[in-house]
């Protein structure tokens, strides 16, 4: 809960604040007494800023729970969905020249070495009639993570991996 | 015989119809394809009653705390299908407190005791835990279809139980649920000898999932006809699978971005080309626009078109649609803007149902050109438009008359502008008129959510018009107790009212607590209730069951608070199971 000096509007079910110092002032809250509410009773609503410079009413409102009406499943999957980019250079052993790869643009280790394995077309890896859909696997590729050690990618979720790696290189 | 003009007497050995053995009756209600067709059939007479609760197969029970799971398992002792719902509606946007309740484990337990037959299980927002799904693999031997929708509270391993336990399944259907991953490959515990899906959606599970096992389950399921993928699958894999599942029928295509390569286009095209009976297309998509053009092929057959996870936008968009003669269903992000509501209306008379659903609902600033339009031009033109859910920033009184006036036929119609409070945007006039129109026009509307600035005036039409409405979701509108007054006295067929940050109080409730009783269930949040009249209506009326959440406030000991103290969210339902027992801290039963 915020820590918000304010005043609230008259209503038929509070009694109106007339002392804001005597309201903090009274720290055991006391809800019984008539013409005092408790620190909780009296955060509870929305209310009118004491201090407004304009940017409390209009533009920036706190954002109402639970609107406009959209599931959650489509709030999680939008979040996804306009993720910032996260460009992490590639590096092909014994290639002069590397690539950039948005890892934000995949969802799992497969969708990572199946990009990898475009980028990066070796002779063997060709072939994409493989309906076994292990075409790329035999792409060894590591990444440098958070502490800079280099580590073989595939071990930890994809989404733990997303966030920690800094590039990766495959071995040739 | 005889006679002209005297009626035959039945034989003297025929029984009278209503001394007929049950059996008899049985047969009779199984022609009785609605559960109300047949509540009503049993409501009439003894015999009638025990004819008909021996012999339901299915049983749907909208609300798991109106009675309890022995009580539909004494009832009705031969179902095979039973779908349970459990949080209330506004549980899907975050109000709703966790651990509110809702555990489908007594109804599983129920189940496994009373329904050994039992070969359909479906539930909705509620809680299901991996012994439940554990359970279910153990108790039902000749077990069909699992639907769990906007459930949560299991993981991969509880699918792995259902995979190697059910050996009939036909359906497996997930639904916009929580599921944890435990990285289990539950996909591969569907033994190799099994061959009877027909339905397989997983869409909604967030981790990797096994392609190559996918694959072959695929390809030996030859009854498959409804596959959705999550996002672990990306689009040449959605190929090969498409390659292996020609007959499919409905499809949701895992996530669909990629850099446009040619080679892949070329994939698709032909993948698809090949699924001659595709007639419902979704999934994620982030898809690049320049891949559409691979879908043409089944543009033409499509009935059912989900786009609502796609963030493609432009004339790409607005082609594929423009192609999809036949849609019946269409669900899309306001990316589609009027422009591209235009061309639906102008390619798609078909069209039965259309959602519009918001690119970017948080943030204030109008980046879409969906406004009021695209909707007239939709509800102009498509004859056979009945369910509308419509998300946009903007609306007139003007365009809502236009609009029911054009579409009398909405059975549902639900709009959603999403500032509060707003006006008419010419005439800065409540939209109390044009809700009204629509009310007034539309005689067989079931459902309807209302939105924008509006007085106790639209409620006094929705009260005296709306006849056939079941379902009502009222938000920052009303300016005092009539408006509650307006709805709760009228709406004759009202089953569910859920409303929110309204001026309601307490007198509205309860000068019609019973009008609550023919209701199956009444939410009301951030309104101006006390705590005095829900205990009051708790008194008045011992079958409702009055939930009081003040959750903001933490654990709330009701009998230490006054009369007067204000309720932050109430939820009260018809019961005959008693109150429930499994409240968390923050929920009271008064």
């Amino acid at each position: 809960m915020e820590l918000e000096l304010a005043l609230a509007p008259p209503n038929a079910h509070r009694p109106v604040i007339s002392h804001l110092a005597d309201e903090l002032s009274s720290s055991s809250s006391d809800s019984s007494s008539r013409g005092k509410r408790g620190f909780g009773e009296a955060f509870q609503d929305a209310t009118l800023p004491l201090f407004d410079d304009g940017s409390s009413c209009g533009g920036n409102k706190k954002p109402l729970v639970g609107w406009p009406p959209v599931s959650s499943a489509r709030s999680r999957a939008r979040g996804g969905g306009c993720a910032a980019a996260n460009y992490v250079k590639v590096k092909k052993e014994g290639d002069a020249i590397g690539r950039k790869v948005d890892l934000s643009l995949h969802a799992s280790y497969d969708d990572l070495l199946a990009t990898l394995g475009r980028m990066f077309p070796t002779t063997s890896n060709q072939d994409d009639n493989n309906e076994t859909g292990s075409s790329t696997s035999h792409l060894v590729v590591t990444y440098e993570d958070g502490e800079g050690d280099w580590m073989l990618v595939g071990d930890v979720p994809w989404d733990d991996f997303a966030r920690s790696v800094k590039r990766l290189k495959i071995l040739g | 015989m005889g006679r002209g003009g005297s009626r035959a007497s039945p034989a003297a050995a025929a029984p009278p119809w209503h001394a007929l053995p049950d059996e008899v009756w049985e047969h009779a209600f199984s022609f009785l394809p609605a559960d109300s067709d047949r509540g009503a059939a049993a409501a009439s007479c003894r015999s009638w009653l025990r004819a008909e609760r021996r012999s339901r197969r299915r049983l749907a029970v909208a609300n798991c705390y109106a009675a309890s799971p022995q009580d539909a398992v004494d009832r009705f002792p031969s179902v095979r299908a039973v779908e349970v719902k459990g949080k209330p509606h506004f549980a899907d946007f975050g109000l709703v407190p966790p651990a509110w309740g809702a555990a489908a484990a007594p109804w599983v337990e129920a189940a496994a005791d009373g329904w050994p037959l039992l070969e359909e299980l479906s539930f909705k927002r509620m809680v299901v835990t991996d012994d439940c799904l554990e359970i279910i693999a153990a108790s039902f031997r000749n077990f069909q279809v699992l639907r769990l929708v906007s459930c949560e509270g299991f993981s991969t391993a509880g699918l792995s139980a259902i995979a190697s336990g059910c050996r009939n399944l036909r359906e497996l259907d997930l639904q916009e649920n929580e599921i944890e991953d435990c990285s289990i490959q539950w996909l591969n515990l569907f033994p190799e000898s099994f061959t009877s899906l027909v339905t397989l959606n997983f869409s909604c599970l967030e981790g990797d999932v096994n392609i190559t096992v996918l694959d072959r389950l695929v390809t030996r399921c030859h009854n498959l006809k409804t596959l959705k993928l999550n996002n672990a699958i990306p689009l040449d894999k959605l190929a090969n699978l498409l390659r292996k599942a020609p007959q499919i029928v409905e499809l949701g295509t895992g996530k669909f971005s990629a850099d446009y390569h040619l080679d892949l286009f070329l994939k698709l095209e032909s993948a698809f080309s090949g699924c001659k009976s595709l007639r419902r297309l979704s999934g994620a998509w982030d898809a690049v626009p320049e891949y559409l053009p691979a879908f043409y092929c089944v543009c033409e057959g499509l009935t059912s078109l989900n786009l609502s996870y796609a963030t493609v936008r432009g004339p790409e968009l607005i082609k594929f649609i423009g192609r999809c003669k036949n849609l019946q269903l269409l669900w899309v992000m306001d990316l589609i803007e009027d422009r591209g509501l235009a061309v639906v209306a102008s390619s798609c008379n078909k069209l039965q149902e259309l959602r519009v659903f918001p690119s970017a609902p948080f943030d204030a600033a109008e980046q879409v050109s969906l406004t009021e339009r695209g909707l007239v031009d939709v509800s102009a033109s498509c004859p056979m438009l009945e369910s509308v859910l419509y998300f946009c920033r903007r609306m007139t009184n003007e365009a809502l008359i236009t609009i029911a006036k054009n579409r009398p036929n909405f059975t549902c119609f639900r709009l959603c502008i999403l500032e509060p409070h707003t006006p008419d945007y010419i005439t800065h006039q409540p939209l109390d008129v044009g809700f009204s129109a629509i009310v007034e026009s539309c005689k067989g509307l079931r459902r309807l959510s209302v939105s924008g600035l509006l007085t106790d005036n639209v409620f006094k039409s929705i009260g005296a018009h709306a006849d056939r409405l079941e379902m009502l979701s009222i938000a920052f509108a009303g300016n005092s107790d009539l408006g509650l007054h307006y709805i709760l006295s009228g709406c004759k067929s009202l089953k569910k009212l859920e409303i929110r940050d309204c001026p309601f109080g307490d007198k509205p409730l309860l000068a019609n607590a019973a009008k609550l009783e023919t209701m199956r269930s009444l939410w009301m949040s951030s309104c101006s209730l006390t705590l005095g009249a829900c205990r009051q209506l708790a008194r008045k009326m011992p079958r409702l069951s009055v939930e009081v959440m003040n959750y903001s406030r933490g654990a709330c000991p009701l009998d230490s608070l006054t009369d007067e103290s204000p309720i932050e969210t109430i939820y009260v339902y018809r019961t005959i199971a008693g109150p429930r027992s499994d409240t968390p801290a923050c929920v009271q039963i008064v």
